[in-house]
């Protein structure tokens, strides 16, 4: 591409082939990112549409794209009461504010005292803190689940949170946050007579609510997408968060309502997703704040 | 190789902002051209479409005589210095430097990792690369720091990387965007010299961009001041300073800025100042509004004036230490204008005494006289015997 | 100063007030926990037996020996080793397509990030609808043009390449974005440098400065992406269930685990898993070294 026109004389250019070349390039790069998004979009549009289809349209395999009769009530409908498709999503919402607060209350005097104080200890839980970045929840599921099975907490709202309730990443996150507040302000405020909790929640935190509010959508996004812990510490339907949920319903319904599941699908993705399009900054940045720390 | 470029009727809007509106402007074979003007007067972006970085809406581009208007950057044979050297992070001092030359002598598939090194003319080529890049290392005196990373160097030393950068290819033309203004005082007085003395021996054209004054003055053969994307005056230093076209480009050139004082002009064509008659004639028709004068031509005025020059009274506010010099601060007694500055020699400071009354003195050839519209004006000599005046 | 020793012994006094929750949670969820696991990997353990015998090393030689684990550490493998180059070149060159444009950017940059924010387990479901052999819309594609029916969460050699064509379609948004956040970090300069160097050209400017300036984002991208697949277990629990010789680490575990509670195994099961992500961890550490060297 550059060659050519490289040994060519320069002469010979002139603005038409480059503004040719760009018309060119833009439709090649569009055409290639289109193609993409219809393979991204797919099971989005698949699964809106099935959900207003007529079994019969389903069993057929149609491909065409719209539905012939209008059928999304009555899936809609079977999805919300032959299920209990309310209650997941109230789990869900129960479970994510309980992580959620707890993660906050502990994190936020925890990285405090990380970026700002000189305690005994300061050394340690750093570097503690570090090295459980790299532990998936995967590796201490099993003896909590031990511990939770010998205090007969197994199917509680406390099995799905508790072992949330610390957030190494919240912390470190925080404490990078945290560090780059000035400190004479913290002096300032120590001389007006501030205790170190209120110079905290009062002084510290306000300014640092980006990266707070950036942590919540990770967070939230986090728990209300887990399968893996749900599944093994709840069995009763009535506990279940929306993935395990959905994954109790899938099983019951496999071959036989296809547009009720796809209907439960839609009301389980819609929340995330329409928030996602409401916040779209906020919500890159928070879910790929793991990547720019 | 060489060549002046000519710059014809350039115009650039960024959106709805015009930044350029009709500059032309002749560069000659060899000179060091500054664009010099306040940020946001154009000057940058003139030089990115004389390097073709930036495409203008209207006008024409031409060096050494052929046009380049649908050129891209690498076919127009210019070199470029950046603000901020715009050296590549990940390569060496020496891969920077090589990369023109690089990109010249070597084809695309060449210059492909692995693949490139199949060619069987691809060592004989790096070799002359490396040749020429520790030829203009020697010159800059950067041999040393060839295998190092930008990041391992300091300010002046990738200033020379970038300079080396832009000699190695031989280029018709130098264009540097401010390349001295991230460097610290002292470096940026040494810099300046050695620029202009690179520029003496290469004898190549230089199109230098600054808002700094002081650094166009010193090294350029001549100057173009911009302002609101024009040039107000193309000259040498010395005119530019001596008889400035307009009084944007006088209050702009020197340091401590030129005072000026708001005057008003008789039917006759006489200049008062504050209710005087100054011994200054205005060609009929032509209306001046305001005076100006460099701190220089003022003088404290001891006892008796010579003839001929104008006298004025005021109260000495302030005297600043510069040195060799100083600057006094003088409050007039005339109401429309408040305070002047002029020089004073350290020897003439002597009893002198923040808040005292004093008079200076300035002699009518050393003022610029300027319209309503801020455009020059030139005096007739006068036509009435001299006369003093207090 | 007077005000030295007080000032001192308060920063003392709330930095333990301050870190101890922390210090007592970060114990009871990670620190007793792991212990209790390497304990438990050298038994042979079971949730409610009564005795418990030492196994030493036993239960890692039988790991490595067991047909079930073999599978599911080499279809984790060829997953992994589909989805890495799949996700981190599709997100990079979506990115370098992305942030040439201007107004339909943030349009593409919303699209492709979705996946990213739904709920996998549901829209695991959508994809079983969309590839099931008789009512989905893929196949009714490909009979339509003529090709037999294709069973691809039920035929062995398929299963785990299409489990990694969903994960690459939840992933390469993320890795996008990622692109596009260092992408953004290098200057226009350099660009307009290269441009008077002669390196104007589309590759030229990918080689010489898109590519070398993005290596740490690209070390970093393929990191977190490698520690992601590894954790593949939504797709697989709920397509799947392991059927068909789809079984994958995490899935191993947890049926060892939590099904048929075998703790001591299980445990040393977890070790394994936790040995490959601290591997791609300290690789990741590593990188934060090479970042501070083009500064």
């Amino acid at each position: 591409m550059t060659t050519a026109s490289e040994s060519l004389t320069p002469a010979i250019s002139s603005a038409r082939p480059i503004q040719f070349r760009k018309v060119l390039s833009g439709l090649l790069s569009h055409s290639v990112l289109i193609l993409g998004a219809a393979f991204i979009l797919l099971p989005f549009i698949w699964m809106l549409l099935t959900s207003v289809r007529s079994p019969d349209e389903i069993f057929e395999g149609s491909l065409w794209p719209w539905p012939r009769n209008f059928y999304g009530a009555e899936h809609y409908a079977a999805a919300l009461q032959q299920v209990p498709m309310l209650g997941f999503m109230l789990n869900g919402v129960i479970v994510c504010a309980g992580i959620l607060i707890m993660q906050l209350l502990v994190a936020i005097p925890a990285a405090y005292a990380l970026a700002k104080l000189r305690f005994p200890g300061r050394g340690l839980l750093f570097a503690l803190v570090v090295a459980g970045l790299a532990i998936p929840i995967q590796v201490p599921a099993l003896p909590l689940y031990m511990g939770l099975a010998f205090t007969g907490l197994l199917n509680t709202y406390f099995a799905m949170m508790f072992p949330f309730f610390l957030s190494v990443f919240a912390i470190f996150l925080l404490r990078q946050s945290f560090k780059t507040f000035p400190d004479e302000i913290i002096e300032a405020a120590r001389l007006d007579g501030m205790s170190e909790m209120e110079i905290v929640w009062r002084v510290v935190v306000p300014s640092a609510r980006p990266a707070i509010a950036a942590f919540s959508i990770f967070s939230i996004v986090a728990h209300w997408n887990d399968l893996y812990w749900p599944l093994i510490v709840i069995n009763d339907t009535a506990l279940a968060p929306p993935p395990l949920g959905m994954m109790f319903f899938a099983d019951a319904e496999v071959g036989t309502n296809y547009g009720a599941l796809m209907a439960g699908a839609t009301i389980v993705t819609a929340p995330l997703v329409l928030t996602f399009l409401a916040l779209r900054r906020r919500f890159i940045q928070g879910i790929t704040m793991t990547g720019i720390k | 190789m060489a060549g002046g470029i000519s710059i014809a009727n350039i115009e650039k809007a960024f959106g709805a902002t015009r930044v350029l509106s009709g500059v032309s402007l002749d560069v000659r074979e060899g000179e060091f051209l500054s664009l010099v003007g306040p940020s946001g007067c154009g000057k940058s972006t003139l030089l990115r479409i004389i390097a073709g970085l930036e495409r203008q809406d209207a006008g024409n581009i031409a060096i050494a005589g052929k046009p380049m208007d649908h050129l891209l950057p690498r076919e127009r044979n210019v070199a470029m210095v950046f603000q901020n050297y715009a050296l590549y992070p990940h390569m060496t001092a020496g891969e920077n430097i090589a990369t023109p030359l690089v990109m010249s002598r070597l084809s695309l598939f060449e210059r492909l990792p692995l693949l490139g090194h199949l060619s069987p003319r691809r060592n004989a080529i790096a070799a002359g690369v490396a040749k020429d890049v520790r030829r203009v290392a020697q010159q800059l005196h950067i041999e040393a720091l060839l295998d190092r990373r930008p990041g391992q160097l300091s300010g002046g030393q990738r200033q020379r990387v970038a300079l080396a950068r832009a000699m190695v290819r031989e280029p018709a033309a130098f264009l540097m965007d401010e390349p001295l203004s991230n460097l610290d005082a002292k470096l940026r007085v040494h810099m300046r010299d050695e620029l202009s003395e690179l520029h003496r021996r290469l004898g190549a054209t230089f199109v230098y961009v600054t808002h700094d004054q002081v650094e166009a003055m010193t090294m350029s053969n001549r100057v173009a001041l911009m302002d609101g994307g024009e040039v107000l005056q193309l000259g040498t230093p010395t005119e530019l300073y001596a008889r400035p076209r307009s009084l944007k480009v006088a209050e702009f050139i020197g340091s401590p800025t030129i005072n000026t004082l708001p005057v008003t002009c008789d039917a006759g064509g006489g200049v008062h100042l504050a209710g005087m008659r100054l011994p200054i004639d205005m060609p009929l028709g032509l209306r001046v509004t305001k005076l100006a004068l460099r701190p220089e031509a003022i003088k404290l005025s001891a006892g008796r004036s010579a003839p001929g020059q104008i006298r004025l009274s005021g109260r000495l506010r302030r005297i600043e230490h510069h040195g060799a010099e100083r600057i006094g601060h003088l409050t007039l007694e005339i109401p429309e204008a408040s305070s002047i500055q002029f020089r004073l020699q350290a020897e003439e400071v002597g009893g002198l005494e923040e808040g005292q009354a004093v008079d200076v003195r300035f002699h009518p050839k050393d003022v610029h006289l300027f319209d309503a519209a801020g455009m020059r004006v030139e005096a007739e000599p006068h036509r009435q015997a001299h006369r003093e005046y207090a | 100063m007077p005000t030295a020793l007080p000032s001192a012994r308060r920063e003392l006094f709330s930095g333990l007030l301050f870190s101890a929750p922390a210090f007592i949670l970060l114990s009871l969820i990670h620190i007793v926990p792991l212990l209790t696991l390497i304990a438990l990997s050298f038994t042979d353990y079971e949730l409610g037996a009564l005795d418990v015998r030492w196994l030493g090393l036993d239960n890692f030689a039988r790991a490595f020996s067991d047909p079930v684990f073999q599978r599911a550490l080499r279809n984790t493998l060829l997953y992994v080793a589909i989805v890495i180059p799949g996700s981190v070149l599709l997100g990079l060159l979506i990115a370098l397509l992305v942030h040439a444009r201007k107004r339909t950017r943030s349009i593409y940059e919303v699209i492709y990030f979705l996946p990213v924010t739904s709920t996998l387990v549901a829209m695991a479901t959508v994809w079983q609808f969309l590839l099931h052999p008789r009512l989905g819309p893929v196949n009714g594609f490909l009979k339509s043009l003529g090709f037999p029916e294709i069973a691809f969460l039920s035929e062995p050699s398929l299963v785990i390449p299409t489990l990694a064509v969903i994960g690459l379609w939840q992933m390469v948004g993320f890795n996008m974005i990622l692109f596009l956040a260092g992408l953004s970090t290098i200057p226009r300069d350099l660009y307009d440098a290269a441009e008077v160097d002669g390196a104007g050209g589309a590759v030229d400017r990918f080689l010489r400065i898109t590519w070398p300036m993005l290596g740490p984002t690209t070390m970093f991208v393929t990191v977190t992406t490698c520690i992601t697949a590894f954790k593949v277990f939504d797709t697989v629990a709920v397509l799947t269930h392991g059927r068909g010789g789809s079984e994958v680490l995490l899935y191993a575990i947890y049926l060892e685990g939590f099904h048929y509670f075998k703790m001591g195994y299980a445990a040393a099961l977890t070790l394994v898993f936790l040995a490959f992500i601290l591997v791609f961890s300290i690789l990741q550490a590593r990188r934060m070294d090479r970042k501070v060297h083009y500064a």
